[in-house]
Formats: C-alpha cells, structure tokens, sequence
C-alpha cells in the first residue's frame, strides 16, 4: 500500500523510477499527498525568498494569458527540491487574471513566436517566460524531468528565463507564487 | 524510509500531521526557514541543509554524514515536520483547508 509518506522522496526525486511511477498514480487520486505536495512546493519557494516577506502580487500586476487553475501533482528533482511534475488535471478554468506567467517560443533567428497553436516548437528553439515578481516556475519535460527552476538557475533573470530547447518531449510548466496553489500551463507543448 | 524504531530522535510524525501543521508559506522567508533550523537538533539540520542549500542528493549526504541513505531521507522528513512546527507557532496555519 502506497502511503505519503513517499511524498518527500518522490518530490526529491529519490524515488526508483517504478515507485516513483507507482506513486504518481496514487497521488492522482489522494487528496493527501496533493495537499503535502503543494507544501513542499511551497516550501521551496520560501527557501528561494529572501529579505522581506512576499507580498502577494495583485492580479492586476501579473501578466495575462490562456491559464488554467490546476492542481499539479510533481516530483522533485535536484535543485529547488523540485523534480518532475507527476500528473496535472484541471479542476476549473478562471479568468486570465489568475494568470502569473507568459510562455512564448523564439525561433532561432530570433522570431518570437508566441506559444506554437500547434502545440509544437523545435529543437534549438528557446523557451522565453515572463513571470510576475517572486514567481517561483519550474519546466519539466515528459513529466518527470526539471530542466528549470526559477529563482536559482542561471538562465533565470527576476522577471524573465529563457531555456534553449535542447531535448525533445513535452514540456510542461509550473508556478506558484505565496500562498497560492501551484498552477501548471495548461498548454503543454512538444518539442521535436 | 524509516529510521529504525529505537532511533534516538523519536518516531516519525504522521502524514496527519504534517496536513495539519502546514504554515503560511507566504510570509515565510529564507531568513526565518534559517532561524528556524537553528532551534533543530544537529542531525536534522545537517540533513536539512546540505539537501535544500547545498543540493546535494541522498546519496552524497548518507557519505558526507556517515549514514544510511535510507535515513537521510528520514531525518530530512522528521526535519521538515520540525521546521513546520516551528514556523506554524511563528506564522500561523494557512488559511486553505
């Protein structure tokens, strides 16, 4: 029987790929380990913050595009303690102004391309993100695999990262900023 | 991910709990995750840092420690009950249920 307390391996990415495999599907459906989950990310996200308490950023200030709220299910990886988003599902659909981070794709001849509406970008391609201040974001790719995490990579600036598309796979794209829940992109895209 | 049941730092808090005990992360800097480890016993605070500030995986941290890997991942588990403890007196619970 899977229990959460696998949750903070998991989130480690510390966990054998078939317990962590197994884990993802019992976090899918344990209400639990999505509410542990979503402190450890939280938690993290204190650990990158400074200085000052974090003051929520109002709506209005964030930046707008086609979000969805959901509810992530990650496991971490190495750095941030973040890893590898394990299923995101979709509970509802609120207004643009929830949103917190803007994904858009540039071509390698410096084209900006917004996100493709195929749903597609191409190796060599880079992943241009702009964020609302003291927005923690994190990119994975197949669901399992953190090439980014923002604040603390390099490629991370305070409101913008760029991520040179150097692997194919479907990336996927999570933030959470204070209090709130994490939220993931709900347009994920493949790179080939 | 147990440490064996005679360990000398006390039994594993529930998953109950630690539902119960998140704090208000949102007014929760690096400073006071910081001030909070300072009032954490050695073992777990060591575990703790060299995790989530220095970055290291278990592995590297069972041979910079001189444990198992398995306990690692425990003293780093009863170190964020801990911490949470702490910082649920300092901060308050969150607001979500």
């Amino acid at each position: 029987m899977i229990v959460c307390d696998a949750l903070d391996p998991f989130f480690d990415d510390e966990l054998p790929l078939a317990a962590a495999n197994s884990f993802r599907v019992h976090l899918a459906d344990c209400a639990g380990c999505q509410h542990q989950l979503r402190g450890r990310m939280l938690e993290s996200s204190a650990l990158t913050r400074s200085g000052r308490p974090l003051v929520m950023t109002s709506a209005a200030e964030l930046v707008s595009v086609g979000w969805r709220r959901c509810w992530l299910v990650a496991e971490a990886a190495a750095c941030l303690a973040a890893a590898a988003i394990v299923a995101v599902w979709l509970v509802g659909s609120p207004p643009a102004a929830d949103s917190r981070v803007v994904a858009s794709i540039r071509h390698r001849d410096n084209h900006m391309l917004g996100m493709p509406s195929s749903g597609e970008a191409m190796l060599d391609d880079t992943l241009h993100l702009q964020f609302a201040p003291r927005t923690s974001v994190w990119v994975y790719v197949d669901g399992h695999r953190l090439v980014l995490a923002c604040p603390g990579d390099q490629r991370c600036h305070p409101r913008t990262a760029d991520l040179p598309l150097m692997t194919p796979g479907t990336y996927s794209i999570v933030s959470t900023i204070g209090d709130d829940e994490p939220t993931a992109l709900a347009e994920s895209f493949h790179v080939r | 991910m147990h440490e064996p049941l005679d360990d000398q730092y006390g039994e594993l808090a529930s998953s109950g709990d630690r539902v119960a005990s998140e704090p208000a992360w949102g007014r929760v800097t690096l400073d006071d995750v910081r001030a909070a480890l300072a009032e954490i016993e050695p073992p777990f605070r060591d575990a703790y840092m060299l995790h989530s500030f220095d970055r290291l995986p278990y592995e590297d941290i069972a041979r910079r420690l001189g444990i198992e890997r398995i306990t690692v991942g425990t003293r780093l588990s009863r170190a964020r009950k801990k911490l949470r403890d702490i910082l649920v007196v300092r901060f308050g619970l969150e607001d979500r249920p």
